[in-house]
C-alpha cells in the first residue's frame, strides 16, 4: 500500500475533537455530600451502564469516520501502476513543421503548411486533449512535446505533420519518445514551384515571361509575352538584335519555349544576349572583360555542360569570327570554331553577362541558347528530381506506432472514494444511532424514576 | 458572672439573649439568684397553680392572662424550684455536618448551645452536656459555676461532627445522669431512629424532666437544589445514591415536608416542646423567637 499523500495522516490529530467532546460533554453526576439519603428514592437511571457504553460507540464511530476521511486524503493506492486499467483518454501533441520546403504548393491546393494546419486541427479535435507546436526544425520540437504527453493522463500521442524532407528527422529523434506515448506521421504532399515573372527585352520590345504551374510530374512551360512597351533597362534576360534578326530571335526564343523549365527563374542575374547584327556588337568585341563575378562564372560552368547548347553549336555555320580577347568560349563546332561566346560588360544599365553566338539568330544555336540559359537560370533543382528527397514512406511506417495505454501518472481516486465512502457510512450510522438511543434513555429512566 | 468572651460564644448572640434577659428581669424583681423565675423565664419549670383569687391575695401574683382568657381570677402560686439542671443533648453525627456551605447544622449547634449554656449558668442554674466524639461519650455533669461552664464551652469547642450519634443511648443514658428533675434540652436534625429517639424522649418525660427538642435543618436539604444527575453520598454511612435531582426534586421536597411535619406532630403530641430551626436563620432570632415562645408556653404539668 502506498499513499500519494502521506502529509494527510496529520490529519488524524482531528480525532481528539470527538475525544475531547465526549470527555467534557459527558456529564459525570456530581457528588455531593448530603445528610442522609432516607428520602431519595430509587430515581436513578437505571440504563447508565447502557448509555455510557452508547456512548462510547457513538465515539467510537465518529473517531472511525474522521480516519476513513483522514486515510481518503491520504490517497492510498493498494494496486501498483502496472495493472491499473488507467485513464483511457487521448493526448495529442502535434508538431506543424514550418521549415522553407512546407511553403510550396500541396497537391490539394495551398501552401503545404496550410494543409498541415488542417491535419493538424483535425487530428486535435479527436483527441480529448491536444497541443499544436509550429517549428522549424520538427526534430528540436519533439523533446517538448514528449514532456507536455508525459504531464497529461491517460494515452498520449506524438503527430508530426510535415512533409519529411530528407535530413529533417531520423530514428534517433524517435528512439528519445517515451515507448508508451504512440507516434503518428503525416505526410504532406508537396508539388513544387510557383508563378513567377520574368521580365526581358528582346530589341526594343519588353517580354514578361510569366509560367503557369502545373501539378507535380508535368513540367512547367515559359512562354514570352510582349510587355507593357515601356523601355527599361531591367534586370533578367536581355536580348539585342539587329532589326533584322528580331523575327529570327523571336523565333528562336518561342523555339526555346518548347524546352521545359522548372521555375522559378533567377531574375536577379543580369544576362544579355547580342546578335551579330546588333548595333552593341562591335562594343562588346572591346569592351568585354573576361567574366569574374561568382555567379557569372557558375553560370557560365553550366551553359558549358548544357546538352543542347552543345548539340546545337556542333553543327552551328559560323557567320562570325570570334574576337581575340577576354571573351570565354560556351560553345564550339564540331570543327572546333567558337560558336558562343561569353564576357562581362555593362549594357542597358547593368553589369551584365553578355553571350555572343557567332551563329546566325535564326540557327539552332540561339534557340538552344536561351533554352540553355533559361534552364540554368532556374532555381530549382535539377530537373532530374522534381521532388525534394523525402523520407519514404516505408521509413515512416518504421517510426509510426499507436498510443500506448494510460499512465500511471494519472490520478486514480478509487482507492480514496472507497474510503470517502467508508467514512459517510460511519457517519450515517452514527447519526442513526445517536436518535433513537437519547430517546430510549429517556423513556427507561422516566420509568425507572415513575 | 462576668461577660467573658469564650472561643465557642458568639457575643452578638449573647448580647441577644442577655437583652430578653434584662427584659425579663425587669418584670420579675428582687429574686434572689438561682431562682428560676426571673428573668430566664424560658427555662424554668414553672411548678405552679392556679388558685382562685382571694380577696387580699397580691395582685402581683394576679394572672391576668388568665384572667383575659377564661374571665375568672386567679392567682398564680409559686412553687420554691431549686436550682434547674439543663442538660444539653448536642447531636454530633455526620448528618450534621452538612451544610458544606455556611455554617453547618453542627456549627450551628454549638453556637446555640454555647449561649444557652452561657446563659443558665448566669442564670445560676446548672447546665451539662451530653454527646458523643467518635464511638466515645462525651459526658459534662450538669453543675453550675464559671468554672464548670468555661469547661463545658471548652469542651464545646474541640467538639466535631462525624459518625454516627446513637441519639437514643445518648438521651436514656442523660436520663439517667439527671438526678434532680430538669431540662433535657436535645439540639439535632433528628434524622436517625425516630421512633426510638422520640420513645426515649417520652421516658424522659415520664422522669418528670421537661423536655425540648430543637430540630435543626438547612433550606438545602429541604430543597434539594441540584441540576441534573447528582451523586449524593451519605454523611454518615458513606453510601451513594444516584438521583436525578430536576426530576426527584418536587417528590423529595414534599417527603422532607412530611417527615417534618410528623416530628413536630408527634412531638407535640408526646408532651414535647418542640421547635424546628433552619441554619439559614441568624441565631439570635432564633434563640430569641424559641425564647420567647417558651416563655407564653403554657405550664407544664
Amino acid at each position: 500500500m502506498t499513499w500519494l499523500n502521506p502529509w494527510a495522516w496529520a490529519g488524524l490529530v482531528a480525532i481528539a475533537l470527538p475525544v475531547l467532546i465526549h470527555l467534557l460533554g459527558r456529564q459525570p453526576a456530581r457528588r455531593q455530600r448530603f445528610p442522609t439519603l432516607r428520602f431519595i428514592g430509587e430515581s436513578r437511571p437505571l440504563p447508565t451502564r447502557r448509555s455510557r457504553l452508547h456512548d462510547l460507540l457513538l465515539l467510537g464511530l465518529r473517531c472511525a469516520a474522521i480516519a476513513a476521511a483522514v486515510m481518503a486524503l491520504a490517497q492510498p493506492q493498494i494496486r501498483r501502476a502496472a495493472q491499473r486499467p488507467g485513464d483511457q483518454s487521448l493526448a495529442r501533441a502535434i508538431i506543424i513543421d514550418r521549415s522553407a520546403s512546407m511553403r510550396r504548393q500541396a497537391t490539394a491546393g495551398g501552401t503545404a503548411l496550410a494543409v498541415a494546419e488542417r491535419i493538424a486541427t483535425g487530428l486535435g479535435d479527436s483527441a480529448q486533449t491536444h497541443v499544436t507546436l509550429v517549428a522549424e526544425s520538427p526534430a528540436a520540437a519533439i523533446p517538448g512535446a514528449a514532456a507536455w504527453l508525459a504531464r497529461q493522463s491517460g494515452r498520449g500521442e506524438l503527430v508530426v505533420v510535415s512533409d519529411f524532407q530528407e535530413g529533417a528527422l531520423d530514428a534517433a529523434t524517435f528512439a528519445e519518445v517515451p515507448g508508451r506515448f504512440g507516434i503518428r506521421l503525416a505526410r504532406v504532399p508537396v508539388a513544387p514551384a510557383d508563378t513567377l515573372e520574368v521580365r526581358s527585352t528582346l530589341g526594343d520590345q519588353e517580354l514578361v515571361a510569366r509560367a503557369t504551374v502545373e501539378p507535380l510530374g508535368r513540367s512547367s512551360t515559359v512562354s514570352w509575352l510582349p510587355g507593357n512597351g515601356a523601355k527599361r533597362a531591367t534586370r533578367g534576360l536581355v536580348a539585342l538584335a539587329g532589326s533584322d534578326e528580331v523575327a529570327a530571335a523571336d523565333g528562336a526564343s518561342r523555339a526555346a519555349s518548347s524546352v521545359p523549365v522548372p521555375l522559378p527563374l533567377d531574375t536577379t542575374r543580369a544576362v544579355a544576349i547580342v546578335y551579330p547584327h546588333a548595333v552593341e556588337r562591335p562594343a562588346m568585341r572591346h569592351a568585354g572583360v573576361t567574366p569574374h563575378v561568382a555567379w557569372m562564372v557558375d553560370l557560365l560552368a553550366r551553359l558549358r555542360h548544357d546538352p543542347l547548347l552543345a548539340g546545337a553549336a556542333a553543327d552551328a555555320a559560323v557567320v562570325d569570327s570570334a574576337p581575340p580577347g577576354a571573351a570565354v568560349v560556351l560553345a564550339r563546332t564540331r570543327a572546333g570554331q567558337p560558336a558562343v561566346l561569353a564576357t562581362e560588360a555593362t549594357l542597358k544599365g547593368a553589369d551584365r553577362l553578355v553571350l555572343l553566338p557567332l551563329t546566325d539568330a535564326k540557327a539552332l544555336t540561339s534557340a538552344a541558347l536561351i533554352a540553355a540559359l533559361s534552364q540554368s537560370l532556374s532555381l530549382a533543382p535539377p530537373a532530374a528530381e522534381q521532388n525534394p528527397q523525402l523520407i519514404a514512406d516505408s521509413v515512416l511506417a518504421s517510426w509510426q506506432r499507436p498510443p500506448g495505454p494510460g499512465a500511471v501518472g494519472g490520478r486514480d481516486d478509487a482507492e480514496a472514494r472507497w474510503c470517502w465512502g467508508l467514512a459517510l457510512l460511519l457517519l450515517g450510522v452514527e447519526f442513526l444511532l445517536r436518535r433513537p438511543g437519547r430517546a430510549a434513555i429517556d423513556a427507561e429512566a422516566r420509568d425507572a424514576a415513575g | 458572672m462576668g461577660r467573658e468572651v469564650t472561643g465557642a460564644l458568639n457575643p452578638g448572640v449573647v448580647a441577644a439573649i442577655d437583652g430578653l434577659e434584662l427584659a425579663a428581669r425587669r418584670i420579675v424583681e428582687g429574686l434572689r439568684a438561682g431562682s428560676n423565675r426571673s428573668p430566664f423565664h424560658g427555662f424554668s419549670t414553672e411548678f405552679r397553680q392556679h388558685r382562685p383569687y382571694r380577696a387580699g391575695d397580691d395582685l402581683k401574683y394576679l394572672d391576668w392572662k388568665l384572667f383575659g382568657r377564661s374571665d375568672r381570677l386567679y392567682t398564680r402560686q409559686f412553687q420554691e424550684t431549686t436550682n434547674l439542671a439543663v442538660m444539653i443533648a448536642l447531636d454530633s453525627s455526620g448528618s450534621m455536618a452538612f451544610p458544606d456551605i455556611g455554617p453547618s447544622k453542627f456549627s450551628y449547634a454549638v453556637t446555640l448551645a454555647a449561649a444557652l449554656a452561657y446563659l443558665i449558668a448566669e442564670q445560676g442554674n446548672q447546665v451539662g452536656l451530653m454527646t458523643t466524639a467518635g464511638d466515645d461519650l462525651v459526658y459534662l455533669p450538669a453543675r453550675g459555676g464559671r468554672l464548670h461552664l468555661r469547661a463545658l464551652l471548652a469542651r464545646l469547642e474541640r467538639l466535631e461532627a462525624g459518625g454516627a450519634f446513637d441519639a437514643p443511648r445518648v438521651i436514656a443514658r442523660a436520663a439517667q445522669l439527671m438526678r434532680r428533675r430538669g431540662i433535657l434540652l436535645a439540639i439535632s436534625d433528628f434524622y436517625d431512629a425516630e421512633e426510638e429517639t422520640r420513645r426515649e424522649l417520652r421516658r424522659v418525660l415520664r422522669y418528670g424532666h421537661d423536655v425540648a427538642m430543637l430540630q435543626l435543618t438547612s433550606p438545602a436539604e429541604r430543597e434539594l437544589p441540584y441540576d441534573g444527575q447528582v451523586e449524593l453520598e451519605d454523611l454518615e454511612s458513606g453510601a451513594r445514591r444516584e438521583a436525578d435531582a430536576g426530576e426527584l426534586g418536587p417528590r423529595y421536597r414534599a417527603a422532607v415536608a412530611a417527615f417534618l411535619e410528623r416530628q413536630r406532630r408527634e412531638s407535640i403530641a408526646a408532651g414535647i416542646d418542640y421547635a424546628l430551626v433552619s441554619v439559614d436563620t441568624p441565631p439570635q432570632r432564633a434563640l430569641r423567637d424559641w425564647l420567647l415562645r417558651r416563655e407564653g408556653r403554657p405550664a407544664a404539668r
